[in-house]
Order: structure tokens, then C-alpha cells, then sequence
């Protein structure tokens, strides 16, 4: 099989704004993979698409709902889900630098 | 011969059967043939009997019962069920219990149905056999050798084999009408917007619908009829009145148009397809309908349009599961580690792909060439669909190009996979409805769908053809011999 075109780095730079850590191997087969889907669909360059709009939304009509308030779900039963909850809140690893 | 949910209901609404029995004798199917097939994921006998239980409560009451009363139904393991694991079949939710019910379900709990099990499927609905579910493939019920199809494989596999007589999916590309196909059942994915995707783990939020599956096209219609409708919690759940889908049935079809595509590269179809295909074309020619040649000259882009758009779709909606809120969590260093510890224990090997490949074209540089490219491609089918429907009332194709495939025949390489979507996944792009119902076996009895599509909202055009075609056929009556 021929060398892909994508190449390892590009493999971890997309890994990395996928939030995925994938091991050298997985990485390998990763870059194996997208390789030969990323062939197939430059079938698409073939396509004149020029003056085509995109389709951006699926739906026909975008209908709007009355802006009322209704509960959501109770607390309790949604923080029961969570790996780590504490003082009523969802317990994660700490996000901004400092204090 | 299956139950027709049509038929239980209305015994359980005469009072002929009660709800806890007929639950007990699906239940009792149930223990005895799901470890073989794996088709069920979370089966919970306590709930589904008082479930049960308080229809024929409501009805000695003397309450009026709904439309699905007594009638058991299982439901794809995306769908949140209140009290129910909801794991997608991944681990990265394995032990994930949803606090709240999906507006289907809601819908089926208001027609009195009575929901027995939760069913497997591919994992985030990312598949065509129901080989990349985290718990295990599910096995045909016609060849326990070959995929039921994916990715509501479970949901195909229990009504095939009499585990419920009817079941939800979820349709994103082909996922509730292949497995019909490969499992000889009926399946529909509505046109987009009509049911409530509020509750549906979103894979691809423009391409996905839930749609049901049945013994029947009937019994299909009236699971259509009870969960559609418009939802206010879903920002893209359409505003029209409501349908009663089985209005269709019975309908006169003679004199409808039906298109058959021109063109199209069938060098990948086996030729047990297109021997059924054929012989169901001049099945309804024999019904009163007319043959139509149609060109829809981008339909041989689909593949790569879809599998553009759905995973950039995807690496967006999957970036919720992070182990902060609910599911899994690896902890790692820090934040970042820690995410990626976490979705990278949690993702099965397909989802990983698709996430990376959505995630590559997304990225800057590459937008307007995969992305942006693919929507423009998107809008050129849609167009292909408006121009063929001026000269035809529906499309038919195969559903898909080979009857079931072997476990592991496909799984190695994952395009050859996606290419066997060719013939459902134009339909999911133009957002219009769908059908797949059998329309043959191959020599070694594997069935063969015929697959149906219609303008948006024509879903009674598709329903009344169906109805017509299957008592020409018979083909609802047969059902894999080791289920019988």
C-alpha cells in the first residue's frame, strides 16, 4: 500500500481538536484509515457546484416555540448520572490556572 | 405468523386479552432465544409486567385505552427511557441511567404500549451490522452466522424473531430500513422533522429520525401515527397537524408512478437483489402501476456527501461526552487529559474514526473543500429528487445491494462498509420519507427489501403502495425458521 497522504502529525493535530488520545498504534491505524476515506470523497471535486447554495438546515420551516418558562429536569436525578457531583454541582478537574 | 400489534391492541381494548399476558408470552420469548441473538441489550421483567399491569387496571376502570394498548414494544438504546440504562451501546455510557423519557416514548406510554427492553445496536448509531456495538454483535435470526444489519440491528432482530411485534429505531443514513431489509421486515424513516428527535442521542441532528419497525406496514402506520407529531422541545420538530398514517392503508395505487433509476453503477449488486428487485417491479406493474425511467445524476455522490456531513455532525454532537457530566470518566492529568483519557477508553474503534474524520473536515483550511463541498453536493440530490418526483409519484430501489453479510465479512475495511449504504442514504440527504419492506429471498432464504421513497410528507403514498404490495406477496408471513 502506498504511503498515505495525510501525515502522522496531522493525525495528532486533528486528534488533539477531537479531544481523542490515541496511542501510536491507534494512530497508525487512524492515519491508514482516513487516508483511504479521504480518497474516496475527492470524488466530490469532480462535482460543478458552482451557484449551488448549501444545505445548511435540514428542516423546511423553523418554527419557532412561545418563550415560556417550564421546568427542566430536577437537579437531583441529573447530578445522580455524574461521575463526580459535589455541593449540588458537577465535581470536575480544575479548568482556569491558579488560586 | 407474527402478532399483529394492530390486532393485540384491539383484543386488549375488548377485554379478550390482558396486557400482563401478552407481556409475559413476549417476556417468555425473550428468556428463551435473546443470549443466542444478543438482539437485547437491557431487558427488565419487573417493570414491563406492572407496566402491563396498569393498562388492564386503566381498562377495568373502564378508561378508554390507546392506540397501542397492551401492545409490547423494545426501543433502540439511543432513545432515553426514564429509569432505563441508555448506553448507545458504548462504554463511554455503560452505566449511563437516563432521569427523563424521550418524547417517543412519552408518546408510547400515552397509546398504552408497554416497553419491554432497551435494544442493541451499533455504537452512536455509527454502523451497517451491528458489529460495533460495546456489548457484542447482535446475530441474524434468519442466519445466525450473518449481521442483521445496523445500526438498529437489535430493534430488526427482536421483531424478526417474535421478541416484540413492533420496535423503534433510529434512522440516520439507512439504520432502521437496511436491518429491515436484512431481517425481512418492514421499517420507515419519516420525512425529516416529523418525529421528535427530543431524547434521541443525536448522531447527525439534519439526518436523523426515529422511525418504527414491524412485522407489517400496517402495524408500521399505526406506531408511525402514535409518535410523530409536533414537539416543542425539539427546535426542529415541524409544525403540522397531526397524520393518521393508517388512512393510507387500502388505498387504490393503480395508475401511481413508479421511478425506477437510470444509471446507476449496480456492478456491487448481487444478483439474488436484482432478481427480487425485478420481479417486485413487475409485481406492481401488475397492481396498476406504471414504470418510470428517472435520472438522478448525483445519486453516485451520496456515499461521499453523507459520510462527509454526518461525521462533521458527529464530532460536534460526541463533544458533549467528556466525562464531566454523565458516563464515563478517566481521570488524567489535568482537563485535557482527562477528556482524552476518557473518550478515547469510552469510543469504540468506528466512532473514533468517523469522530476524526468529521473532525478533519471541519478544521480550518479544510472546510470548504469536505464540508462545505459536501452541503453544495447535498443540494444537487435534493434537486435530483424534485426533478424525478415531476415525472413520478415514487422511487424504487433495492434496499440494499446484497442480502445479509457475513460477521466480520466487512469489517475490515470500513469503506466497503459505507458503500454498502448506496441505496438508503440519498433518501436521509433529501430529508424525504422512506420505506423498506421484503420483496424476496435469495436462494439460500435471505431476504431481499425493496426499498420505497415519496416527496416530503407523501409517507401515504408509501404506506398505501406497501399495503397493496404485501397482500400481492405474502412475504409478511414468512419469518425465520428458528423462530418460528
Amino acid at each position: 500500500m502506498a504511503a498515505p497522504k495525510i501525515t502522522t502529525e496531522e493525525v495528532f493535530r486533528v486528534a488533539k481538536l477531537a479531544r481523542l488520545s490515541p496511542s501510536e498504534e491507534e494512530a497508525k491505524a487512524l492515519r491508514y484509515a482516513l487516508d483511504a476515506i479521504l480518497g474516496y470523497v475527492t470524488s466530490l471535486d469532480q462535482v460543478n457546484t458552482a451557484d449551488v447554495e448549501p444545505t445548511a438546515h435540514a428542516a423546511r420551516q423553523v418554527p419557532l416555540r412561545e418563550d415560556i418558562v417550564v421546568p427542566g429536569l430536577r437537579r437531583e436525578d441529573v447530578l445522580a448520572a455524574a461521575p463526580a457531583a459535589r455541593e449540588g454541582g458537577f465535581a470536575v478537574p480544575q479548568v482556569l490556572e491558579g488560586e | 405468523m407474527r402478532s399483529s400489534a394492530i390486532e393485540l391492541s384491539e383484543r386488549v381494548q375488548r377485554g379478550e386479552l390482558q396486557a400482563e399476558e401478552i407481556a409475559r408470552a413476549f417476556l417468555d420469548r425473550i428468556r428463551t432465544g435473546n443470549a443466542r441473538l444478543n438482539a437485547l441489550l437491557w431487558v427488565d421483567e419487573e417493570r414491563a409486567l406492572a407496566a402491563a399491569r396498569a393498562v388492564d387496571q386503566k381498562r377495568a376502570r373502564g378508561e378508554r385505552l390507546g392506540k397501542l394498548a397492551g401492545v409490547p414494544v423494545v426501543v433502540k438504546d439511543n432513545l432515553c427511557a426514564r429509569g432505563w440504562k441508555t448506553t448507545c451501546a458504548s462504554k463511554i455510557l455503560a452505566d449511563y441511567v437516563a432521569p427523563y423519557d424521550a418524547h417517543v416514548i412519552e408518546q408510547l406510554s400515552r397509546a398504552d404500549a408497554v416497553l419491554l427492553a432497551k435494544s442493541n445496536m451499533d455504537e452512536f448509531a455509527m454502523g451497517s451490522s451491528n458489529e460495533h456495538s460495546a456489548f457484542g454483535p447482535v446475530k441474524n435470526p434468519w442466519d445466525e452466522s450473518r449481521a442483521p444489519g445496523g445500526s438498529s440491528g437489535g430493534s430488526a432482530a427482536a421483531v424478526a424473531a417474535g421478541f416484540s411485534p413492533v420496535a423503534l429505531g433510529s434512522d440516520t443514513g439507512g439504520s432502521v430500513r437496511q436491518p429491515a431489509a436484512f431481517c425481512g421486515i418492514t421499517a420507515i424513516k419519516p420525512t425529516y422533522g416529523t418525529v421528535s428527535r427530543y431524547g434521541l442521542v443525536a448522531f447527525a441532528s439534519s439526518l436523523d429520525q426515529v422511525g418504527p419497525l414491524a412485522g407489517n406496514v400496517a402495524d408500521a402506520a399505526r406506531v408511525l401515527s402514535v409518535i410523530a407529531g409536533r414537539d416543542v422541545r425539539d427546535a426542529t420538530s415541524l409544525n403540522r397537524a397531526a397524520e393518521d398514517y393508517e388512512a393510507a392503508l387500502g388505498r387504490d395505487v393503480r395508475g401511481l408512478r413508479v421511478g425506477v433509476v437510470r444509471g446507476l453503477d449496480e456492478s456491487g449488486n448481487d444478483p439474488s437483489v436484482q432478481q427480487a428487485f425485478g420481479a417486485a417491479m413487475q409485481k406492481l406493474a401488475a397492481l396498476g402501476c406504471v414504470p418510470v425511467d428517472v435520472n438522478m445524476p448525483h445519486l453516485s455522490h451520496a456515499v461521499a456527501t453523507y459520510y462527509l456531513v454526518a461525521t462533521a455532525e458527529a464530532s460536534s454532537n460526541l463533544a458533549r461526552f467528556d466525562g464531566m457530566r454523565y458516563g464515563l470518566r478517566v481521570t488524567g492529568r489535568d482537563l485535557n487529559d482527562t477528556y482524552g483519557a476518557t473518550r478515547t477508553a469510552g469510543f469504540g474503534a468506528e466512532v473514533k474514526r468517523r469522530i476524526m474524520l468529521g473532525t478533519y473536515a471541519l478544521s480550518a483550511g479544510y472546510y470548504d473543500a469536505y464540508y462545505l463541498k459536501a452541503q453544495k453536493v447535498r443540494t444537487l440530490i435534493a434537486q435530483d429528487y424534485a426533478r424525478a418526483f415531476e415525472h413520478c409519484d415514487v422511487i424504487a430501489t433495492p434496499t440494499a445491494p446484497t442480502p445479509a453479510f457475513l460477521l466480520g465479512e466487512k469489517t475490515a475495511d470500513p469503506l466497503a462498509m459505507y458503500l454498502a449504504d448506496i441505496y438508503t442514504l440519498p433518501p436521509s440527504l433529501a430529508g424525504i420519507p422512506a420505506l423498506s419492506t421484503p420483496c424476496g429471498q435469495s436462494a439460500a432464504s435471505l431476504p431481499i427489501g425493496l426499498q420505497l421513497t415519496a416527496p416530503a410528507f407523501q409517507e401515504g403514498r408509501l404506506i398505501a403502495l406497501t399495503d397493496a404490495f404485501e397482500r400481492a406477496t405474502g412475504l409478511k408471513d414468512l419469518v425465520p425458521a428458528a423462530y418460528a
